[in-house]
C-alpha cells in the first residue's frame, strides 16, 4: 500500500511533460501487447503435404554355390580322358560292337563331353536380371547356362530313385567351405535376412555340408527364353551362335556382318577398316552371350522387393574326340549379372 | 596466607511500589477499557478506510488481470483451427485471404489416390482427418494426390508439386513459400497371411533424438541434400527433363503462378554426380556420363555465368562445395570439385576426381536407401 501511495504521489509531482511521455510510452506498450496476438490471428498459413516411400537399394551378388565367396568357385583343368558318370555315379559304358569270337558285347568307357559348374545369384529388391557370359574360344567349347535346384544329398537320392542307369549325370555336388559372402563386413545371409527362408526350392537353410545342385527342367519363367531348364539367350557378336558342327563360330574377317547383331562396341574395339578385323587373333576375341529377364523369384514378380537367392549351372561342353590332351589351350570365361528391374 | 572462604550475598534494593507489583505479578489483573479521545477515533476510521481501499485495489487489479487473460483465451480459441469445423463457416478473413487447391479426386470411389494414406496418421493425425482438395479456414493442410505412376523415391526419381491458388484478396504473386522435408523410419511387422511387410508406425528422424542411430540421422541429412527443387523445367518426358531456377533456400522462396493461378515446383533426386556437375549436351562431358544420362541443369545454365550475378551453375557448385551432406566419404570434396572444373576447363582428363566424387555421391545414396524409409514434403504458403 505504501508503495502504491508513493508511486501515486511521485506521479502527481511529475512535470506534465514527463507525465505525457510516460503515458505515451504506457499506451504504446499496451498497444503492442494487444496487437501481437491479434496479428498472429490475422497472419495466414495454408499447407499441402505429401508422403513418399524411399526405395531400398538393389543388391545383386554373384557368388559360389550357397552364397559362398567367389573364391570358392572354381573351373579347373578339364581332363578329356575322364570317364563319364551316370546319375548313380556309375561309369557309363557304351557298346562298341560284339566280340567276334565270344559273341559278347564289348563295352568301352565313355569319355566325358561336358562338365558342370554351379554358381549362385543372390540379392534383394531385384525382380529381373541379366546373365552375361563372355569367353574366348581357344578351346572348342560351347557354354550353356541352366537353372538349378539346391538339394540335400537325401533329397537328391529320393529324386534319383527310379531313374534308369546310364542317364548322364545332371547334378553337381558342392562341399560347403563356410566362407559366406560379405557386404561391408556383414555376412550376406544376415544382410538380406534369408536365414529363415526355406520356402522355395531354390535355396536351403540347412546344416549339411554337402549340397547338390541339379538342373531343373521344370522351372517356369516369363520371357527369359528358358527351354527345358536351359537359358537360350542370345549371342551378341556371332551371327548365328553355333554352326553345324556345334563349334562356336567366331567372327573373323570374312564373316563379319556390318550391322545388326555385331553391335557397335565390338566393331569399335577390333575394326581396322572395311569390316575386317585384323588386330587380334580370332580365338582371342570374346564371344558375348546374354540371357535377359531372368527372374529373381521364378513364377512371381518380386513386388515387395524381397531377398532372393538362385542357383545356376554353367555347362562347358564339347563334341566327343574334339579335345586332344596333347594340344592344351586355356580360355578365359567372364560371368556377370546385372539387375534390370 | 590461610585459605579463606568467602561467601557473597546479593542484595537488591527495590522500591515499595515495585515490590508490590512484583509480588502481585502472578495474580490475574482485569483489563480495564479506557475511554478514547475523538482524534483517535478519526484516525481509526481512516485506517479502516485505507484497509478497505487497499483490499478493493487488490481485488480490482486481480479482476482486470483475469479479464485480460479471458480476452486472450477467447482470441486463441478463434485462431485454433483444428477444433473448429469449417464447413459451414462463411467468414472470410479480410486482408490476406487465399486458399490452396490440388488436382485429383477427393473421394476414393472416384479413384482418389492419396498414396500411403493410412500412414499420414503417424505424421500428424489432423492431416488424415480430411480428404479435401482445397484448404479452408477449418482445415489448413491438405494432401497431394498421386499423379499417374507416382513411384517410390529412388535416385533418378523426379516429379512436380503442382497446386492452384484461389485468392479472395491476397496478391498471389507475393506469397511466400517454404518447404519442410522430414524423414521417417518405419517400424514394420510381417503379416502372417499375406507374408508382406506392413508398416505399424513412423518415427521422425530428428537430429536431436538420442534414440536415433547416427546412420539414420546422416541418411536423413543426405536425402535432404540430394533432393533438389527447381522452378522451371524443359523437355518432353522423364527421359529428357532438364531444369533451371534452382531454389537454393527452401525455407523462403517465391513462385510466379501462371495465367490459371497455378504454381508448380519441380523436384529431382539426381541419379549420378555427373548429371549434376556436367553438361550432357557436350560430347566431351558425355564420355564421363553413362549412356543416355541427361544433365540436371538446362544447357543454357550449365556453365558459370562469369559475372557477379550467380546463375544456376554457380549456385549449384557453391552448394556442392559448402553442403557437407552431398557426399559420403573422407575426401575433401570441395577441393576435388575445384580441380575437376579447372581440368575440365583446360580439357585435361579428370577421371580421378570424377570417380572420387561420384563414389561419394553414390555412397550417400546407398546410405539414404538403407536408413530412411519414408519422407514427407510439406509446402507452407503464407501471405
Amino acid at each position: 500500500m505504501k508503495v502504491v501511495k508513493n508511486i501515486y504521489n511521485g506521479l502527481k509531482k511529475m512535470p506534465w511533460k514527463k507525465k505525457a511521455q510516460l503515458s505515451i510510452a504506457f499506451i504504446l506498450t499496451v498497444a503492442l501487447l494487444v496487437s501481437a496476438p491479434s496479428f498472429a490471428w490475422f497472419s495466414y498459413k495454408r499447407r499441402i503435404v505429401k508422403l513418399q516411400k524411399v526405395e531400398a537399394p538393389n543388391v545383386l551378388v554373384l557368388s559360389a554355390a550357397h552364397r559362398e565367396e567367389s573364391m570358392c568357385f572354381e573351373i579347373n583343368g578339364i581332363n578329356p580322358n575322364e570317364i563319364a558318370k551316370d546319375v548313380h555315379l556309375q561309369d557309363i559304358k557304351d557298346s562298341v560292337g560284339t566280340d567276334p569270337e565270344t559273341g559278347e558285347t564289348i563295352y568301352q568307357d565313355r569319355k566325358i563331353t561336358y562338365k558342370d559348374y554351379v554358381f549362385c545369384v543372390t540379392g534383394t529388391a531385384v525382380d529381373k536380371f541379366t546373365i552375361q557370359l563372355a569367353y574366348t574360344t581357344n578351346n572348342p567349347f560351347t557354354y550353356a547356362v541352366y537353372a538349378a535346384d539346391e538339394l540335400t544329398e537325401a533329397e537328391l537320392t529320393t529324386q534319383l530313385t527310379g531313374v534308369a542307369d546310364g542317364t548322364p549325370i545332371d547334378f553337381v555336388a558342392y562341399t560347403i567351405q563356410d566362407k559366406p559372402v560379405k557386404i561391408q563386413e556383414t555376412e550376406l545371409a544376415e544382410y538380406i535376412n534369408l536365414s529363415n527362408d526355406t520356402g522355395n526350392d531354390y535355396h536351403l537353410d540347412t546344416d549339411s555340408d554337402i549340397l547338390c545342385y541339379r538342373i531343373d527342367t521344370s522351372t517356369n519363367e516369363g520371357n527369359s527364353g528358358l527351354n527345358n531348364g536351359q537359358y537360350t539367350g542370345t549371342y551378341l557378336n556371332s551371327s548365328d551362335g553355333l554352326d553345324a558342327n556345334n563349334d562356336v563360330k567366331v567372327v573373323n574377317g570374312a564373316n563379319v556382318s556390318t550391322s545388326g547383331t555385331d553391335g557397335n562396341y565390338y566393331r569399335w574395339a577390333y575394326e581396322q577398316g572395311d569390316g575386317v578385323y585384323q588386330n587380334s587373333h580370332h580365338d582371342a576375341r570374346p564371344v558375348y552371350w546374354q540371357a535377359t529377364n531372368v527372374s529373381a523369384i521364378p513364377g512371381e514378380t518380386n513386388s515387395n522387393r524381397a531377398p532372393f537367392s538362385r542357383h545356376f549351372i554353367l555347362r562347358v561342353q564339347w563334341t566327343a574326340d574334339a579335345l586332344d590332351n596333347t594340344e592344351k589351350e586355356t580360355d578365359i570365361v567372364y560371368l556377370s549379372v546385372k539387375a534390370t528391374s | 596466607m590461610p585459605f579463606c572462604k568467602y561467601t557473597a550475598w546479593e542484595v537488591n534494593i527495590v522500591s515499595a511500589k515495585a515490590y508490590e507489583a512484583l509480588s502481585k505479578s502472578n495474580e490475574l489483573t482485569p483489563v480495564s477499557e479506557t475511554a478514547q479521545s475523538p482524534e483517535q477515533r478519526n484516525d481509526d476510521e481512516k485506517e479502516r478506510k485505507k484497509r478497505i481501499r487497499g483490499t478493493l485495489i487488490k481485488f480490482g487489479s486481480l479482476a482486470v488481470f483475469a479479464f485480460i487473460v479471458w480476452v486472450f483465451a477467447t482470441i486463441s480459441w478463434f485462431s485454433q483451427n483444428t477444433s473448429v469445423s469449417g464447413n459451414g463457416m462463411g467468414v472470410s478473413i479480410g486482408a490476406n485471404g487465399f486458399e490452396l487447391r490440388v488436382s485429383g479426386e477427393s473421394e476414393e470411389s472416384q479413384g482418389a489416390k492419396i498414396g500411403y494414406s493410412d500412414l499420414y496418421t503417424y505424421i500428424d493425425s489432423s492431416y488424415s482427418e480430411n480428404t479435401l482438395l482445397q484448404t479452408n479456414a477449418g482445415h489448413d493442410t491438405i494432401r497431394w494426390r498421386m499423379a499417374g505412376s507416382d513411384d517410390k523415391l529412388k535416385p533418378g526419381a523426379q516429379g512436380e508439386l503442382r497446386f492452384e491458388i484461389i485468392s479472395s484478396s491476397a496478391n498471389i504473386d507475393t506469397l511466400k513459400y517454404s518447404l519442410e522435408i522430414e524423414c521417417y523410419s518405419a517400424t514394420t511387422v510381417i503379416n502372417n497371411t499375406t507374408n508382406e511387410e506392413e508398416v505399424t508406425g513412423l518415427t521422425k528422424i530428428l537430429q536431436t533424438d538420442a534414440n536415433m542411430t547416427q546412420e539414420k540421422k546422416d541418411g536423413a541429412n543426405y536425402l535432404k541434400s540430394h533432393l533438389m527443387f527447381f522452378t522451371d523445367r524443359e523437355g518432353n518426358s522423364e527421359a529428357d527433363y532438364r531444369y533451371s531456377g534452382l531454389i537454393t533456400d527452401i525455407t523462403d522462396f517465391t513462385l510466379t503462378p501462371d495465367a490459371n493461378d497455378e504454381a508448380v515446383i519441380y523436384w529431382i533426386w539426381p541419379n549420378t554426380f555427373g548429371q549434376i556437375a556436367l553438361d550432357s549436351s557436350l560430347e566431351a562431358d558425355r564420355n564421363y556420363l553413362s549412356t543416355g544420362a541427361v544433365s540436371v541443369l538446362k544447357h543454357e545454365v550449365c556453365e558459370p555465368s562469369g559475372t557477379d550475378v550467380p546463375n544456376d551453375r554457380d549456385k549449384m557448385t557453391s552448394f556442392l562445395k559448402t553442403n557437407s551432406y552431398v557426399f559420403k566419404g573422407n575426401q575433401t570434396y570441395s577441393t576435388l570439385i575445384d580441380t575437376l572444373y579447372s581440368k575440365r576447363g583446360s580439357s585435361t582428363n579428370y577421371q580421378i576426381e570424377y570417380e572420387k566424387l561420384s563414389g561419394g555421391y553414390n555412397a550417400a545414396d546407398l546410405a539414404i536407401g538403407q536408413n530412411v524409409d519414408y519422407v514427407s514434403v510439406l509446402l507452407n504458403a503464407t501471405a
